[in-house]
């Protein structure tokens, strides 16, 4: 979106596992910019699921997910409710994020009920994380073993959700699991974070390159994502001079579609595919980072 | 500068895939050699796993013998360290207070994962025996203790437990033990190495599964398998 103060980038790329087994990218990543009317100022929604390896349709789940969610939660932030107030402005975050992750596992399911190919639920099985950000809030959540990462204006950097605890590397509950609702991290209400700077969502493909364990407990890995920032803010500046901001490829982002100017998705998408990441994963990879300044 | 020339990355410790070989060495294994068979077999499960670049970084693995007395032959270690014992066969078959030493190496192993940060997967209990458990009745104090604490184990998802009768095993007593999904698996006679070089793909596979990924095993019972469908 032109003149916007949010910028988001972001590429899914197919793990080396997938290209030697023939297998598509089962990872997605959906985002949108958008006007939360007048004088309300951006809202952005940052949507990316992960399909399940032993999902035999995961890829299309995953699709499914990402643009269920950021289609509700878009919703509750450019529904007008009454005097000037929008759905969002009266509805808790937590309302917001279950609402975003409830319509996504419902049309996961319905896609399943229509399907003509025998295609069941569990064929779509999937993880999400789900970011918005408005009124300089963000709020986020995920089901799943990816994890969301944030830069502060205080020069912080943290963990804003963590992966879902699993006791072992190859489990994960997908939001197509009926125990989704308590397998949920949530960074919402009191505990969202303000002064955000920048944020990254990615999926598990991507968590052991960028995060460390200290303690049992996952932290950012610094030196990955201080300079990923600093490149991103520093393309964001530049746009800034012009007025534009980045398309997604990968996303569709129908609002940013016009703005091929800027190849940050290009570049995020090199990063994950080279041989520095592949040394550590061969999973499908995903990452979006978002730059958000003050208007 | 490309993004990948400015960033740094973590190397992150390989995950690990902890297995317990929990073996009879009672004085029965000597008929036959099934003792020189098993450990030719555990020697070939070392060579299979060490022929894989992602298994041989990622699977540990120990021993826990039971005949004389239940010992540890081999503690946890990664495959590039282990050093197969030469085990000799000798007195009984104390399988009771072997299931349970098997348990407390593998909690024992994930807290040190835990410490260390490192990922794992979900440990397996491999047992082998050619006989019946002479440290326990069925209905005693330590019958009931070790078929809970497989059963609640595999339930609450603590280990996998295979169990494998070889000969003269008790496989009645043997599916009372296993888990109720996991029928026990008769060894079809001089089918040691087979059965080793099953384990080792096995492990193969799952130490290179990702989340949510399904392990297809390969059915042990196929023209070409180790195991006969015990009839009990």
């Amino acid at each position: 979106m032109k003149g916007s103060p949010i910028s988001v980038y972001c590429a899914s790329v197919r793990g080396q596992s997938h290209i030697k087994s023939g297998k598509p990218c089962q990872d997605r990543c959906y985002f949108e910019i958008f006007g939360c009317g007048k004088g309300k100022g951006d809202a952005a929604v940052i949507a990316v699921a992960d399909g399940l390896g032993s999902a035999s349709h995961s890829e299309i789940g995953a699709d499914i997910a990402v643009h269920a969610a950021a289609a509700e939660i878009k919703r509750y932030l450019t529904t007008d409710f009454e005097d000037g107030l929008t759905l969002a402005e009266i509805t808790s975050d937590e309302t917001i994020l279950l609402d975003a992750f409830t319509a996504a596992a419902e049309a996961i399911e319905k896609y399943a009920e229509d399907a003509a190919n025998g295609v069941v639920k569990k064929d779509l099985a999937c993880t999400l994380a789900l970011l918005f950000y408005f009124g300089g809030k963000a709020t986020a959540a995920q089901v799943g073993d990816g994890a969301i990462v944030g830069a502060f204006s205080d020069g912080r950097m943290e963990i804003i959700v963590k992966p879902v605890d699993s006791e072992y590397i190859n489990e994960v509950t997908p939001i197509t699991s009926p125990d989704w609702k308590s397998r949920m991290n949530m960074t919402a209400g009191a505990s969202a974070p303000v002064g955000l700077v920048n944020a990254a969502v990615f999926t598990d493909g991507c968590i052991g390159a960028v995060t460390v364990k200290k303690d049992g407990n996952i932290e950012p890995f610094e030196g990955f994502f201080r300079p990923l920032f600093d490149y991103f803010n520093s393309k964001n500046r530049e746009n800034g001079e012009t007025g534009e901001s980045d398309g997604s490829e990968n996303g569709e982002n129908g609002e940013n579609d016009d703005n091929k100017g800027n190849n940050g998705n290009r570049d995020i998408a090199g990063l994950l595919s080279s041989e520095k990441m592949c040394s550590v994963s061969d999973d499908d990879k995903t990452l979006a980072v978002a730059c958000f300044k003050e208007e | 500068m490309t993004l990948e020339e400015i960033v740094e990355i973590s190397y992150p410790q390989q995950p690990h895939c902890p297995t317990v070989l929990l073996l009879d060495i009672s004085g029965s294994m000597i008929v036959g050699d099934k003792i020189g068979q098993l450990n030719d077999g555990i020697r070939a499960f070392k060579e299979e796993i060490e022929k894989d670049e992602l298994a041989r970084k990622r699977v540990d693995l120990a021993v826990v013998t039971f005949g004389q007395k239940v010992d540890v032959a081999h503690d946890f270690s990664s495959i590039e360290d282990f050093e197969p014992p030469t085990l000799e066969a000798d007195g009984l078959t104390p399988l009771g207070g072997a299931i349970k030493k098997a348990s407390e190496l593998i909690e024992k192993r994930k807290d040190e994962y835990k410490k260390e940060g490192i990922d794992y997967y979900r440990p397996w209990i491999f047992l082998i025996t050619d006989g019946e458990p002479t440290d326990m009745n069925e209905g005693d104090e330590l019958w009931n203790e070790v078929v809970t604490l497989i059963h609640d184990g595999e339930k609450s998802g603590k280990f996998l437990f295979f169990a494998v009768g070889v000969d003269e095993a008790d496989m009645d007593t043997l599916a009372k033990i296993s888990p109720q999904h996991r029928t026990p698996i008769k060894l079809k006679e001089n089918h040691f190495n087979e059965m080793f070089l099953w384990l080792s793909r096995s492990q193969t596979k799952v130490s290179a599964s990702k989340p949510g990924e399904t392990v297809v095993l390969e059915d042990p019972f196929g023209l070409m398998g180790w195991g006969e469908i015990p009839s009990i």
